[in-house]
């Protein structure tokens, strides 16, 4: 297909506009968490700070303890994701190469399950964690990862499926129990498909906001979200600050995306859901 | 190397030890930051007097604070201290009613604590049925007016006193109200009266909150909305008080236009004066004085609340948290808290030394009227179902305060819908748990009956014979111990507990106790409440509008992208970005966008000579502006799904209708939207699936409002349970959720290949 040269213009164009918009907020957040109080509230709104405030990065830290909210986020994060990879590559291998009775109603089970929002099971699984004493610890919301999540048992059990059952022969041949099979060469030939699985539940666990909500009430226990959501409803915090705390919650994430974009980009074009 | 490491060691064991001797006490409370700073100089205070005493302050702001520690104490997971107000029922009354306190009596006789050191009528508000739970932290009324003296002088208008009138009020607002620069912008104000100050002009002229027992609300009275309704009319009648959207948007504090010397009169809570001494500090002269009254001859009444400390009764640390509370609330701590303004000491001795009365401003004189103050105050009704009553008020009177509709009329609206809430009884039927039971058991029949069925089928050998060979039986063991963690969690955190949900659904629950069977009540009630039918209409027109707009959108935008072109893949890059980041910052950046006086947006429409709009607190335009900005929000992941799609149209159909003359429009109709037909389906039913379950930038942006304008489903899903406590009901709503995505989830199935069988071991 050939453009003319007008023509060509004008769709850069549009794509341009449309970018701008896309990260126009995000430039005003910048701007915003560098400015002074009295200039945040200047009509016409100003881009450029005048001071630069850098300090307003140092001073989230007078309002609340952000690294702690940092290493609880990463934490909480580093757990979720490993526990549902392990889980979940295993019940995927399983319900895809191995034979056992009960497997293809179970896995028919599980993914019905699926279509189960879980706000319905919320008040459930909290009368659980309070039973269990886990609420305000982050046990209540790491633990739940290694019990799978059926959208990456199904994921991972797809992957499994395109595997060659000659190969699973050839080692069995040889004497592998099914865990040497699982630990020696399903898992490494998954990597792509672990990765992809690993972003989607990072970056599910990172922004997520109800259940941090709900089984957190320590601030020292808080992660980023919740306690960035928390110190925005001081009556008597800055804006400038709030963009400050916003911004640098987002920067784990934004850093993360530039480097691992395809596993980003195929994590969300596999489920086409969030929030 | 080696070395370094044992001395990290041997250093962290030494500090592991030293903070091992120091006992902690925990003590929650709320406030803003000012009361953090607060509680700091506190802390240090108490530590230098109990030096083995590791005292840990966390402080919320009053809304979340309150959603949180009812959850906390059901889930026993309370501080060891923590405050309350003492006149609210949702505070004080039910925490007591929960059994979350100690009784501090044998405390107090055993270590001889003189309970005469605080005025008599504060120490009696800390009794529930006849016990000591709590020793008071403060005094506090918003029955406050500050007043920026150097304005005062400016304008040559002398300073109000203590008996001044709406007339007199008015009056010098309206002559220190500027426009300097004759932008069309006013510069000064004469008056701001935020929304915390809420029903206190009523008040302060007798107003009572209920009658007849406290069976109805009183809102119905004149008094009531007349007081308002000169309030708000002082903005959009009088134009000499900003808007609410002006001093609160964009969760601005409601202060800031007074404490940067551009507002003369500021209505506001005595707590206020603590943020003022640290914020205006000498920048200009300032006093604090009573509101006004409508008339002279008018009975006066004031709120007075009571901040106050109690011991959870599951500390593990009870003698210590006394040792706390005995120094925060006695002469000593009082002090210190009086000495930086705000609170009204609740110790006789500290109310009556200088060290409240002259750590001016206030004058001493001002800090004289409030002790006076006292001896007129009223207390919120300490009703059950108070929390509810309140949030209703808010929500609807808003409209009240933004002008968008006279108190009068809204008033009389509300009445009936508080009285119900006021008269309802808790209902109780006895439990049965039989139903359940059955339940339960036709479930299992099911599942067991759906294993059995598909069991047998694809495999020529039963059971039996298959685990004879050894090899097979290894593999069947194995298969079942790798899904085991799955099962696990499929059997518990899903079927349980969907069962679980469906049961409670049933009940009547607050987290103590039992659940008390009411049968299909929940329901009942559901299909009785306006809210919830409010908020299903919220749900379903924000899914509606949402997903059709940003599928279309983000079409346009994969076409685009997919073109060949130089740098198109930064562009997608740049798309994608919304899509990462997490809802809370985008919520934030976009509260801010939204404001209307200092928004981006209005800014833009300013640009092109357009009046500024609310955009989040008009009950018209909220609900469209959560969809604007969600629609951004989306676009990215759409483009994603959709470029894929795009990417898989053979090119041969494109060069075969472009040999038939086909112009592009043609194509793009003819060619590419049938093909990428299943994508927009399946786009479609998740997307609304998804927008169905919205939550986190409803509840960080508007909180719901206005008048419900912005509750979602999943939002009163949430505000049942973990702000009302009210499992059984919350679980009902949130069968009706399932219910909607199950039809839609059955939908796409049917419509759509999930489970794919190829290369299957058989």
């Amino acid at each position: 297909m050939k453009h003319g040269l007008y023509q060509r213009i004008a769709v850069y164009a549009t794509v341009a506009l449309g970018g701008l918009t896309m990260v126009l907020p995000f430039v005003w957040m910048l701007s915003t968490s560098l400015k002074t109080t009295a200039q945040s509230m200047a009509f016409p709104p100003e881009w450029i700070p005048n001071p630069f405030v850098w300090e307003n990065y140092t001073r989230i830290t007078d309002y609340m303890p952000f690294f702690l909210f940092l290493y609880n986020s990463v934490k909480i994060a580093f757990f979720v994701v490993f526990g549902t990879l392990l889980t979940c590559s295993l019940a995927g291998y399983a319900f895809a190469k191995l034979r056992f009775p009960g497997r293809k109603p179970l896995f028919l089970l599980l993914l019905s399950t699926m279509m189960i929002p879980t706000q319905v099971t919320l008040i459930p699984v909290f009368v659980i964690m309070k039973y269990l004493g886990w609420i305000n610890t982050h046990y209540a919301l790491i633990v739940p990862a290694f019990f799978g999540s059926v959208f990456g048992t199904f994921l991972l059990r797809q992957f499994f499926l395109g595997i060659p059952n000659e190969l699973e022969d050839a080692a069995r041949i040889d004497g592998c129990t099914p865990w040497s099979i699982y630990w020696r060469i399903m898992l490494p030939l998954a990597k792509p498909s672990l990765a992809t699985l690993a972003i989607f539940s990072f970056m599910g666990t990172w922004n997520d906001f109800m259940r941090p909500l709900i089984y957190l009430s320590d601030m020292t226990k808080m992660t980023l979200p919740v306690g960035l959501a928390l110190l925005a409803n001081h009556q008597d915090i800055r804006i400038p600050l709030i963009m400050a705390g916003a911004l640098l919650s987002l920067l784990p994430i934004l850093v993360l995306y530039v480097f691992g974009q395809k596993y980003f980009v195929r994590g969300i074009a596999l489920t086409g859901m969030k929030g | 190397m080696h070395r370094l490491l044992t001395a990290a060691l041997a250093g962290l064991l030494l500090v592991t030890a030293a903070t091992a001797q120091k006992r902690q006490v925990k003590l929650m409370g709320w406030g803003d930051t000012t009361t953090m700073a607060k509680y700091a100089i506190l802390e240090e205070a108490f530590e230098a007097a109990n030096p083995d005493i590791d005292l840990v302050v966390e402080i919320m702001d009053a809304t979340s604070y309150a959603r949180k520690l009812p959850v906390m104490i059901a889930s026993g997971t309370a501080p060891d201290l923590f405050e309350a107000g003492l006149e609210r029922a949702a505070s004080f009354g039910s925490y007591a009613e929960k059994g979350a306190y100690v009784d501090l009596m044998p405390l107090v006789e055993r270590d001889g604590v003189n309970l005469d050191d605080w005025f008599p009528e504060v120490i009696a508000s800390c009794y529930y049925d006849g016990v000591l739970y709590n020793l008071p932290k403060k005094l506090n009324s918003p029955a406050c007016v500050h007043i920026n003296l150097d304005l005062f002088d400016a304008a040559g208008i002398p300073y109000p006193t203590r008996d001044w009138t709406w007339d007199d009020a008015l009056e010098m607002a309206r002559a220190m109200t500027k426009d300097f620069d004759g932008d069309g912008r006013i510069d000064q104000w004469g008056m701001s009266w935020p929304l915390a100050q809420g029903v206190e002009p009523a008040i302060i002229r007798g107003w009572q909150w209920t009658r007849d027992e406290g069976r109805q609300i009183n809102i119905d009275d004149p008094l009531f909305y007349e007081s308002l309704q000169w309030m708000a009319d002082l903005v959009h009648v009088e134009h000499v008080a900003p808007s609410l959207e002006e001093t609160e948007g964009a969760g601005l504090p409601g202060y800031l236009l007074f404490t940067t010397g551009k507002v003369a009169i500021q209505s506001g809570g005595r707590w206020q004066t603590a943020i003022y001494k640290r914020e205006v500090g000498d920048r200009f002269r300032w006093d604090t004085i009573w509101m006004p009254v409508k008339d002279l001859s008018e009975k006066r009444s004031y709120t007075i609340g009571t901040e106050a400390w109690g011991i959870y009764r599951g500390s593990k640390n009870i003698e210590d948290a006394w040792s706390v509370l005995k120094w925060l609330a006695g002469p000593g701590g009082s002090r210190v808290l009086a000495g930086m303004g705000g609170a009204i000491p609740a110790v006789r001795s500290v109310a009556a030394s200088p060290d409240f009365l002259d750590q001016g401003p206030p004058s001493r004189e001002g800090n004289r009227w409030w002790l006076e103050a006292m001896q007129h105050a009223v207390r919120p009704p300490r009703e059950p179902h108070w929390t509810k009553v309140e949030q209703l008020m808010t929500q609807v009177l808003k409209l009240g305060w933004d002008g968008q509709r006279p108190f009068k009329e809204l008033a009389l609206e509300l009445k009936p819908r508080i009285d119900e809430i006021l008269q309802e009884k808790p209902r109780s039927t006895p439990q049965s748990m039989w139903a359940v039971a059955l339940g339960g058991a036709l479930v299992l029949v099911l599942v067991v009956g759906l294993l059995r069925h598909y069991g047998e089928e694809g495999d020529g050998r039963s059971l039996r014979e298959r685990l004879r060979n050894r090899q097979i039986r290894q593999e069947a063991l194995y298969g079942w111990l790798f899904i085991a963690p799955h099962l696990v969690g499929l059997f518990v955190f899903t079927i349980g507990a969907i069962l679980a949900s469906g049961y409670l659904s049933l009940t009547e629950w607050d987290l103590f106790g039992r659940p008390q069977w009411t049968g299909l009540g929940n329901y009942q009630r559901l299909w009785d409440d306006p809210i919830f039918w409010k908020t299903l209409y919220n749900t379903i027109y924000y899914a509606g509008l949402r997903v059709p707009l940003s599928i279309a959108f983000s079409l346009a935008v994969a076409i685009l992208m997919n073109l060949k072109m130089r740098g198109i893949l930064w562009w997608r890059v740049i798309y994608f970005v919304p899509a990462v980041s997490s809802s809370v910052a985008i919520a934030l950046v976009w509260r801010w966008i939204y404001s209307k006086d200092f928004g981006l947006l209005n800014a833009f429409l300013d640009w092109f000579g357009l009046p500024a709009m609310s955009w989040l607190t008009s009950e018209t335009l909220a609900m469209p502006s959560m969809i604007i900005m969600s629609v951004w929000w989306s676009v990215g992941t759409n483009m994603v799904i959709y470029l894929a799609a795009l990417q898989g149209v053979p090119d041969q159909l494109y060069e075969a209708a472009e040999i038939d003359g086909a112009g592009a429009w043609h194509r793009f109709w003819h060619v590419t939207f049938p093909m990428i037909t299943p994508t927009t389906f399946f786009l479609l039913i998740l997307g609304t699936i998804g927008s169905l379950q919205i939550f986190d930038i409803f509840y960080v942006m508007t909180q719901g409002g206005p008048n419900f304008a912005t509750t979602s489903l999943v939002m009163y899903i949430f505000q049942n349970a973990f702000e009302y406590l009210e499992m059984g009901y919350a679980s009902a709503v949130a069968w009706v959720l399932f219910a909607i995505i199950l039809v839609l989830s059955l939908i796409q199935m049917k419509f759509s290949q999930w489970v794919h069988y190829e290369g299957e071991r058989e």
